[in-house]
């Protein structure tokens, strides 16, 4: 038998009432059976009796037992029929900001508004979460220094916390006052979540909130940390998490198992500040690749075995990240340059470059068609094929954004450091802001898309809104 | 027939015995069992070194301690001694799981094994935190008195608490808010928290000198510039600290080699207040340059204890001729307590060096070019030099 797109275990349970319900018939027969004739003493006739109950009642445990098991391995095996178009599984999704499903065409709060849930959560944070099937995870620091790390799973559905997880800072968990130590988004590859902190703590857990594995990056090297805060989020490809891990110091970006939380391997990197975080491209031979950006330019490497594909020292940034959509990957430096992403083992070529879109601090948003710069207050839209701006909107009353946008549809979702969010629909040749939202609080970690539903995590609260 | 009836009713009454008595030893083997089972998964965890080492056998344990029955909880709880911080954070992720499937009330035990001084201190105030969780009235009864606790967590929830306390009481009773700040002042060992009580005293009128709450060493002997151009400075070894490294202390009528000129060691004190010092201020801003600083400790005795540097520029510190920390970092942010080191003291003189390297950034934000420094014991309480 195999198992697919199993949402829950309770099918296989009732294979366990039905033999049950067989055992029950199949013993009054059989006692029926006893009464008529025998030619046997009635205590020993009593005694097989028992001993036969006995036996089939430990058979039918077993059965049990194995049904149970079987089931709940094929619900942790088969994670990705649980996910789906559910998933928003790390920093701006799959790496490009896009929503696979229609994000809310509104947001307001209040009675004739959209807010599903909000819920406060145990400290701050300027992570953005995640969404894995029904269950919305986010990362959030406490204590005198933002030591204490926290992971909590959220039903995506009710907001019900579903459970947490807490942990003590293993290296430096300093940070400026605008920031905190929960800064890097977590990663998930459908089965496992990878909690990353700013002190370069790395966490391991199951989707129900079990520790499987613990890394202490910064414990393993203790030089590692920027003390004004690292925000750098991981992702997973090939079953290798990488992380970026580049300070002043010890700097490097590595590769953890995801199964044996085990250094795949660690590459030096240089000793300078950088936010930005890594990407994930695929080849056109289906290979994947890992797009490390500093302000010395761009490399990428091959996720299990660290080694270096290519290299440029074009699209050199610490702060915004890359960004890959249509064959192309978007580099943000003191200009924005568009790499064609073609063959092979080949660096890829510039197809243009513009020095107008470049953005602030939040990362360049893509469609198949468009990219989207944010720079300051001002959004600029740009044709993806040849990078020539179409439009550009100052948003009026947007303060600092850090955030990066999300996209659904031809709607962006823009957050700044106030908690002002404001929805804003591309029309072709202009656009126009069509809500605007008072959050209170700050938003520094980019939204996730799933479900139909628009997740943000501010400083202390997450909200849902549908 | 009735003679069939006594004779089966016997053998089920042996069979039943036997059964029993089975079961009982069985059960007590099947415990033994467990206990070392989980003994042997908490020594594969608490083995987990730096790297992912140990970690082949850990994740199997921990899985294995996952299932483990929270009357075992104690046992977890135990684990968390003396251990790295990366297996205490496997051991927390354990705890946590196993206390949140129980279904057995676990109050008693967590309030028990938190109020227990002769349990370690991390057990103790992960006990707390999860009593907090479970009953949050009676685990912040409990803390109210734990101010002075040798478990440095419950410690710092009661002065949480205390602090709290008086936030809520400084408008209605100030007399009662300033009765607790000072409390917890004493009993804090937190830079974070004396800073806040340090602020909220001052607020209410009465001074408390920061350099003096965390008794930060303000007097010094510096020499200054030395050549830190492009940073060359940071791994020079330049005559103070070799002299430092070999005799063990400085003679400070010897005259050096400067930057741009011969160069003596000159008294310099850290501000009153913030018991910072300042050596831009001293040395006119320079940049690109090295600077020293001498000082020396007198204890009353051998102890362990700390250096705690905080810095916004690179540095180095030798005691008694020993290098004990090294951090080249420029302009990454500063704090009170920002590196911490262990090391020594030793009953009688202590010599104390620093080398503090200002770089060459431009930026408005990278001009600073100072310290603040303090010897305290293992827990965070600041060490006055004893002469």
């Amino acid at each position: 038998m195999t198992f697919k797109s199993i949402p829950n275990s309770t099918q296989f349970q009732q294979p366990c009432v039905a033999m049950q319900h067989k055992t029950a018939r199949h013993k009054t027969a059989r006692h029926k059976t006893a009464r008529r004739a025998s030619t046997v003493p009635s205590a020993v006739t009593n005694i097989r009796n028992r001993a036969r109950f006995f036996a089939h009642a430990i058979r039918i445990s077993t059965a049990c037992l194995i049904w149970t098991t079987l089931a709940s391995m094929s619900t942790a095996a088969d994670p990705a029929s649980t996910v789906g178009s559910k998933s928003w599984l790390g920093f701006r999704g799959d790496g490009t900001s896009r929503g696979n499903t229609a994000a809310p065409a509104k947001l307001a709060l209040g009675d004739n508004g959209n807010l599903a849930w909000k819920l406060e959560m145990p400290g701050r944070s300027v992570a953005g979460p995640i969404v894995i099937g029904d269950l919305v995870v986010t990362t959030s620091s406490s204590g005198q220094d933002g030591e204490v790390l926290h992971v909590s799973g959220v039903n995506l559905k009710t907001g019900k916390l579903e459970w947490e997880q807490r942990f003590r800072a293993t290296g430096r968990p300093f940070c400026h006052p605008t920031s905190a130590n929960a800064a890097p988004s977590p990663a998930s590859d459908g089965q496992r979540i990878f909690a990353f902190f700013s002190s370069n703590d790395l966490a391991c857990l199951s989707l129900s909130g079990e520790l499987l594995w613990y890394r202490g990056l910064g414990y393993d090297y203790p030089k590692a940390g920027n003390d004004v805060g690292m925000a750098s989020s991981p992702v997973v490809v090939d079953g290798a998490v990488i992380v970026k891990v580049e300070a002043q110091g010890d700097s490097f970006a590595a590769a953890i198992d995801a199964e044996t939380g085990e250094n795949l391997w660690r590459l030096a990197r240089p000793q300078m500040s950088n936010w930005a975080s890594p990407l994930v491209i695929r080849r056109p031979d289906d290979r994947n690749e890992v797009v490390i950006q500093s302000r010395q330019g761009v490399i990428a490497v091959d996720p299990r075995s660290g080694k270096t594909q290519w290299s440029t020292q074009e699209g050199g940034s610490a702060i915004p990240s890359p960004t890959a959509t249509a064959g192309l990957l978007i580099l943000p430096s003191d200009e924005v340059i568009a790499l064609k992403v073609g063959a092979s083992a080949s660096t890829p070529e510039v197809a243009w470059r513009n020095n107008k879109l470049t953005p602030r601090n939040a990362s360049v948003v893509a469609s198949d068609k468009r990219l989207y710069s944010l720079k300051g207050s001002v959004l600029v839209a740009a044709n993806l094929e040849d990078g020539e701006q179409i439009w550009q909107k100052r948003l009026k009353g947007l303060g600092s954004a850090w955030a990066t946008p999300v996209l659904s549809e031809n709607r962006l979702y823009i957050f700044d450091q106030t908690g002002k969010g404001l929805v804003v629909e591309d029309q072709g040749e202009d656009a126009e802001t069509l809500h605007e939202i008072e959050l209170g609080e700050a938003v520094l970690g980019s939204p996730a898309i799933a479900d139909g539903r628009l997740v943000i995590r501010a400083a202390n609260t997450l909200f849902c809104f549908e | 027939m009735k003679k069939s009836k006594t004779s089966y009713r016997r053998h089920a009454a042996s069979l039943m015995i036997a059964m029993l008595a089975f079961g009982a030893i069985s059960g007590t083997d099947a415990q033994s069992q467990d206990n070392a089972q989980i003994n042997q998964s908490i020594e594969a965890v608490r083995k987990i070194g730096k790297e992912g080492k140990g970690y082949s056998l850990a994740i199997p344990a921990a899985k294995q301690l996952r299932q483990t029955s929270a009357s075992n909880i104690n046992l977890l709880l135990d684990a968390l001694t003396d251990t790295n911080p990366v297996a205490e954070n496997w051991l927390r992720g354990i705890v946590f799981d196993v206390a949140r499937k129980s279904d057995q009330p676990l109050i008693a035990t967590l309030q028990s094994y938190a109020m227990d001084q002769s349990n370690n201190p991390t057990g103790r105030g992960l006990a707390m935190e999860l009593l907090l969780k479970e009953a949050p009235q009676t685990a912040n009864r409990l803390i109210t008195d734990c101010l002075n606790d040798p478990s440095l967590p419950l410690r710092e929830m009661a002065v949480e608490q205390a602090i709290t306390r008086a936030e809520q009481l400084t408008k209605a009773q100030p007399e009662n808010a300033i009765a607790d700040y000072r409390a917890s002042l004493s009993a804090a060992r937190h830079p974070r928290q004396l800073a806040r009580i340090i602020e909220a005293l001052g607020k209410l009128g009465e001074e408390v000198k920061t350099a003096d709450a965390f008794v930060l060493l303000t007097d010094w002997q510096s020499l200054a510039p030395m050549n830190n151009i492009d940073g060359v400075g940071f791994d020079m070894q330049y005559t103070p600290e070799k002299e430092f490294q070999t005799a063990g202390t400085i003679d400070l009528q010897t005259q050096h080699t400067g930057k741009t000129e011969n160069i003596n060691w000159q008294p310099i004190s850290g501000s009153e207040d913030l018991g910072e010092v300042d050596l831009a201020d001293a040395y006119n801003k320079e940049k690109g340059a090295v600077g020293y600083l001498f000082a020396e400790f007198e204890s009353d005795r051998d102890r362990p204890a700390q250096a705690r540097l905080g810095c916004i520029n690179a540095n180095k510190i030798w005691i008694n001729g020993k290098l004990v920390m090294q951090n080249e970092v420029y302009h990454s942010g500063s704090m009170i307590d920002q590196y911490i080191a262990d090391f020594p003291l030793k009953k009688g003189t202590n010599r104390i060096l620093l080398k503090i390297c200002q770089n060459e950034q431009e930026e408005s934000w990278a001009q600073n070019w100072k310290f603040q420094f303090r010897i305290t014991d293992p827990s965070g309480k600041g060490l006055a030099s004893k002469p």
